[in-house]
């Protein structure tokens, strides 16, 4: 009598068990990181960055953000700029923007493409004002290296970098009306 | 039922469950015949799948998968600054292709854009080096030498370049404007 309520409770309780638990598991999720992506988990208050392979997590109270690290490329074209001698040029460039913290990124960009790309086009106004505009075709090569060191100073914190700056068209404005030739 | 019969049972659909996290259910993913991909399996990459049916274990394995139609690249009306202070018209019109499937895909995060972003910054870069003189009777040349530009970089990041052609050139020069 005893072993069959002992038995039967058993059974209740190792059934009740296995249901709970399969409950629990099927809420997992499998999140696949690539190679050319990273995860971000956060964990309370630390996130942590995962590598590539396969993750199961609970999306509700164990989320994964996948970010990818692949460069985005992006053209500028016919724009104006002040240099630092305060002379107008028209400068077209074309560059490659990519993820270098993944975990600075995604806690700073909620759309990582196009707000990064917002700020970098932001930067190379504020960078551009801070060179010396040459129109020698020459020239263009280092202004191209100077810009993208000054950008990826200003982007580091960001968790995010550009490569391959080329300057495809730079030329001087012509300054309107007389310039006087004495001062007061 | 036997108590321990339960308790095997309820052990036998966990141990399943578990099965699948470790091993994988088993599936299948059909690549249209335009389309090539990647096999990764824990995020690591295998090998490249050809158009057809392949198995894959869902939960292990993943295809990450191309389209290798031509993308084509048109554009129109676009101003550059030559040297000496002209300014060239053009508009050119192009098509590419994914040749390469594992360097297309890590090219870049838009593998699509990536034709039009080249073939953009290399003909205002060539044209941008040229006086009128220049753009205005050696078009030929300058269309070969923007193809040819075109075609490596494109092929570095897993493309091929199949056609390439201006549809208008036209020259501006200073006094006019």
């Amino acid at each position: 009598m005893h072993g069959d309520v002992l038995g039967a409770i058993l059974s209740f309780g190792c059934l009740t068990a296995t249901v709970i638990l399969m409950i629990r598991l099927r809420q997992k999720k499998a999140v696949h990181i690539l190679d050319y992506q990273a995860g971000v988990r956060f964990n309370g208050a630390d996130p942590s960055t995962l590598r590539p392979g396969v993750y199961f997590t609970n999306p509700g109270s164990d989320p994964i953000t996948v970010v990818d690290m692949r460069p985005y490329q992006f053209v500028l074209e016919r724009q104006v700029y002040k240099d630092a001698l305060h002379s107008s040029f028209v400068m077209s460039l074309g560059g490659e923007v990519q993820v270098s913290d993944p975990q600075l990124a995604v806690t700073g960009f909620k759309n990582l493409v196009r707000d990064s790309l917002a700020v970098v086009y932001e930067n190379v106004r504020s960078a551009a004002s801070r060179s010396i505009a040459h129109p020698g075709v020459e020239a263009r090569g280092r202004i191209a290296a100077t810009l993208e060191a000054e950008l990826n100073r200003e982007l580091e914190a960001r968790g995010i970098k550009v490569r391959g700056i080329e300057i495809t068209e730079l030329w001087i404005q012509k300054v309107q009306g007389a310039i006087p030739t004495t001062a007061n | 039922m036997e108590p321990f019969a339960i308790l095997f049972m309820c052990a036998g659909f966990i141990g399943l469950y578990f099965l699948r996290f470790r091993v994988g259910f088993p599936s299948s993913y059909s690549l249209l015949p335009f389309q090539s991909g990647i096999l990764y399996r824990r995020g690591i990459p295998v090998r490249v799948v050809s158009p057809g049916r392949h198995r894959v274990f869902l939960g292990r394995e993943k295809i990450v998968f191309l389209d290798t139609r031509p993308i084509e690249v048109k554009v129109e009306s676009r101003a550059v600054g030559l040297v000496d202070g002209a300014t060239a018209f053009y508009g050119f019109a192009a098509s590419a292709r994914v040749h390469d499937v594992q360097k297309a895909i890590h090219a870049s995060g838009s593998y699509s854009e990536l034709p039009a972003f080249v073939t953009l910054c290399v003909a205002r870069e060539v044209l941008g080096r040229c006086n009128a003189e220049e753009v205005k009777l050696e078009q030929m040349r300058l269309n070969d030498e923007i193809r040819n530009r075109c075609s490596s970089r494109l092929a570095e990041a897993g493309f091929e370049l199949l056609s390439f052609g201006f549809t208008g050139v036209s020259v501006v020069s200073r006094t006019e404007m």
